[in-house]
């Protein structure tokens, strides 16, 4: 081995060793037997064995994958081709998969133009790159923090006039960092009104050692205005200035925040004036007011005078003073304030109304050491609810003001005297307390339909709505709802007018009108009488009385005797027939105007056998059949007499108009219709043509038939009695068939 | 001269006595027929139509009549003249002086007058006056 062989191993060996000692990798490429070398640093920075064997290939794979490999085999490349150094950091991957960041130094040996071999050290520079990065975030840090405080800082060499700016100066300044910054371009920005204040400053500064701290305003190209507060420190170096740093602070928002908390305040206090709301606290313990401004002139007091409150309670008007402390001590023995209003009179005797609200500040163990609140003065409110009131009062009717939920906020005088409660009794109560159960229903359908639609509202006049009185009374009332606009929000105002009167007045007229419709009735019933009776007179009694002159004109002339004595026979039997007339007349007067006919429970077999026996030769002689069916309602409530006239009419009737070509058959049958009795007497005899004759069937004297016996009385009669009992009767009948006569012997 | 057919319809046998007595005096009556209500009247009208001489110049009617009043009749009695080759007077006579009556008659072109019972036999010269 050659010495200088021997030497380099040697120095290669301390080399080594030293590298080992100091961290550093060493490595080496030997071009021509394509050999890495690494030493055990290398081998422990990529954490891999001692007995690793390392390849080009294999060392490359180690770079992080990307930009760091590439580097990498680029610097290789450029060593081996171009034969030049190389020097980079790059990051690696271990084979344990930890990240490293490494230096890579290496220089290519050339022998005739070829790259025999490549050298070099691998250090391990993660520490040094953490500390790096974490200065970087640091800075950023510290930027931030410039920005959010709107803080920048300066530095300047009054020696050399260099002027350095912090990036956030240069942001609060609007200046751009590729300008160039001196003093004078510093002095431009700041606002005309300013600058003469600001050199005069810094001049000081230059001349006394010391910087003042400074406010100004300044001025971006763009017109923004920003007030800024300068601070800063003047180094001197033997009595001479030779350098000013310092801070530059964005202050415009704080400042913009105080000048809007002081107009706010201005605001406030105007608010008072204009609520006349004013503001205490009262220290129980020292016994002392704070009040404000406005509280002062509520009171009609010097504004800031010193205050206890017994100076508070003089202010008060006398009347009102006794509650005043009373107030005052139970608010503080209840833990509990309640809002009330007093009067104050001032110097000048005005006097106002005042409300005040407040609560109570408690110390830890629960004692009231404070009291606060506003006090208002609620004169002109005062005065516009008494006059309300007033109006309530003089209305006429009872009123009941409630909110929509129905919950009653106030009553007049009068609602008070309807129902018989005290206002303070009803306050805050349900309106429903003042109606019956069984209107709740209409009245909360009416409710609804108000708000629904908010206007002037009378309850239909035909509602039959009441209301009830403490003492379970029940009014009839007529109602009318009105909206009624309040701070409070919608209320309505309930007009209620007792109808008692008109109610009673309304039953007498329908009570009059009904005894009316009932006096028309029977003035009808009358009038038709005497229609009647009047056509009776006018046809049955003036016919026979009109022969009685006719024949007596014709006797006075008449000279033959026996033509005499026919005539006086004919005079006797006008005269007989006008005395029937009349009793037959009289008769059915009797049984019209009969007020109280006895009635009796009447068996209409007995009533029917007692007819057939008055009847017995004329049914013997027609060999009539007559047969009946009282099953159904054997019995009735009626006149007896009338009954058995009814039957006896009717039967004979019968038996009179039969028919001679067929046996009379006479059918009489009784039933319950309807809760009335009703007879029915059917016969096969001549019938009657009602639609000639129906009109005057039971008229006077009306006959139907060429009967020597018919003298139209049977019906007439029947009429009379059946309408003296309430009852009615019809017919129906065909001629030639026979007839039917319905009786309905009462109604 | 004796010239007119006269018929009283009239169910009031006294009524029928009296006229008749009054208008045998009369010396332009040629005949009387008497009838107790319309019905017979108007059969015995219906059975002559066409014999001038047995049909009645003028008629007598009473309004209150069994079977058939004289309204009653009228009503046919109108239906009936078209067909009958003759003028025939009708006066209605009642006992009624309800006034609803005399409407009725009014309404009725083919009565000549109302007359109220008792007729005056001045009354009954003068209306067969006017006719022959």
């Amino acid at each position: 081995m050659k010495h200088k062989d021997i030497e380099d191993i040697k120095i290669k060996q301390i080399l080594n060793h030293t590298a080992n000692a100091v961290q550093i990798g060493v490595y080496e490429f030997d071009m021509v037997d394509q050999e890495l070398y690494w030493n055990d640093t290398i081998k422990k920075i990529v954490e891999v064995p001692s007995d690793f064997v390392p390849t080009l290939e294999l060392e490359l794979s180690f770079y992080k994958e990307g930009d760091c490999r590439k580097k990498a085999r680029q610097a290789l490349k450029n060593a081996i081709h171009e034969g030049e150094p190389y020097d980079f950091d790059v990051e690696m991957v271990t084979a344990k998969g930890n990240q490293r960041f490494v230096r890579k130094i290496g220089y290519p040996e050339f022998e005739n133009g070829t790259c025999v071999k490549i050298v070099g050290i691998l250090v391990d520079i993660s520490d040094r790159k953490k500390t790096e990065f974490e200065l970087a975030k640091k800075n950023q840090q510290l930027n931030n923090a410039e920005k959010m405080a709107k803080i920048g800082n300066w530095n300047w060499s009054t020696v050399t006039g260099e002027l350095t700016w912090s990036d956030n100066l240069y942001e609060i300044y609007g200046h751009s960092k590729n300008e160039p910054i001196s003093y004078e371009v510093y002095l431009n920005y700041i606002h005309v009104d300013d600058r003469n204040l600001v050199e005069q400053k810094i001049l000081k500064a230059l001349e006394t050692g010391t910087y003042d701290d400074l406010i100004y305003r300044i001025q971006h190209r763009d017109g923004t205005i920003k007030i800024i507060k300068s601070m800063g420190i003047v180094k001197t170096d033997l009595g001479k200035t030779v350098e000013m740093f310092g801070t530059c602070q964005d202050i415009s928002d704080q400042v913009n925040k105080e000048q809007e908390l002081v107009k706010k305040n201005q605001q406030l206090t105007f608010a008072e004036e204009m609520a006349q709301i004013g503001y205490w606290e009262w220290d129980i313990v020292n016994d002392h007011l704070i009040w404000s401004d406005n509280m002062y002139r509520i009171f009609g007091l010097e504004i800031g005078s010193q205050l206890g409150f017994e100076n508070v309670v003089a202010a008060i008007h006398p009347d009102d003073r006794d509650n005043f402390r009373a107030n005052a001590e139970e608010f503080i023995s209840e833990k509990r304030f309640r809002k009330f209003m007093h009067r104050i009179v001032h110097k000048n005797g005005t006097i106002r109304t005042v409300e005040l609200f407040g609560e109570l500040i408690m110390d830890g163990t629960g004692n009231v050491v404070k009291m606060v609140g506003i006090t208002q003065d609620i004169t002109e409110q005062r005065m516009s609810e008494i006059k309300f009131r007033g109006l309530l009062d003089s209305a006429p009717d009872s009123m009941v003001i409630v909110d929509q939920k129905g919950t009653i906020h106030l009553i007049n005088k009068q609602a008070e005297k309807m129902f018989g409660y005290t206002f303070s009794e009803l306050k805050e109560k349900h309106v429903s307390m003042l109606v019956p159960e069984r209107l709740w229903d209409i009245m909360e359908f009416y409710a609804i339909a108000f708000f629904k639609d908010p206007k002037h509202t009378g309850l239909p006049d035909n509602l039959d709505f009441f209301v009830l009185n403490k003492s379970g009374f029940q009014i009839p009332v007529q109602v009318t709802l009105s909206p009624l606009e309040t701070p409070e929000g919608l209320l309505v105002s309930i007009a209620i007018r007792d109808i008692t009167t008109q109610k009673q007045a309304a039953h007498r007229i329908m009570e009059t009108n009904k005894s009316l419709k009932e006096s028309a009735k029977r003035l009808k019933a009358q009038n038709r009488q005497l229609a009647e009776f009047n056509h009776i007179t006018s046809h049955n009694l003036r016919s026979p009385v009109s022969n009685l002159s006719a024949l007596l004109s014709l006797y006075k002339t008449e000279d033959d005797a026996e033509m005499k004595e026919e005539l006086i026979e004919k005079i006797e039997t006008v005269t007989n027939h006008l005395t029937w007339t009349l009793d037959t007349l009289v008769e059915s007067l009797m049984i019209k105007n009969a007020e109280q006919i006895p009635v009796e429970k009447i068996s209409l077999e007995d009533i029917l056998s007692k007819t057939k026996e008055m009847l017995a030769a004329q049914i013997l002689k027609s060999g009539a059949n007559i047969t009946s069916d009282f099953t159904d309602a054997p019995f009735a409530m009626y006149n007896k007499v009338y009954l058995e006239s009814i039957f006896l009419n009717m039967v004979s009737n019968s038996l009179k108009y039969s028919s001679e070509n067929r046996t009379p058959e006479i059918f009489i049958y009784s039933k319950v219709e309807n809760g009335k009795t009703k007879l029915e007497f059917r016969d096969n005899g001549l019938g009657i043509n009602l639609k000639k004759n129906g009109h005057k069937l039971f008229g006077f004297n009306k006959v139907f038939h060429r009967h020597k016996d018919a003298k139209g009385v049977g019906l007439f009669l029947t009429k009379a009695q059946v309408d003296a009992m309430g009852g009615s009767i019809w017919a129906e009948s065909e001629e030639g068939v026979g007839t039917s006569f319905f009786i309905n012997l009462n109604n | 001269m004796s010239s007119l057919n006269v018929f009283v319809v009239d169910d009031d046998d006294i009524y029928q006595f009296t006229l008749k007595v009054t208008l045998k005096n009369i010396p332009s009556v040629k005949s009387i027929n008497t009838f107790s209500d319309g019905a017979e009247a108007l059969e015995h009208i219906t059975a002559n139509k066409d014999q001038l001489d047995a049909l009645p110049d003028i008629i007598f009617l009473d309004i209150n009549m069994p079977v058939m009043d004289g309204f009653q009749f009228m009503d046919e009695f109108v239906d009936l003249l078209p067909g009958l080759n003759k003028e025939i007077k009708v006066y209605l006579v009642s006992s009624s002086i309800d006034p609803m009556d005399m409407k009725r008659a009014k309404r009725i072109d083919a009565i000549s007058d109302y007359l109220v019972k008792p007729l005056k036999s001045e009354d009954i010269k003068d209306i067969l006056l006017q006719i022959s």
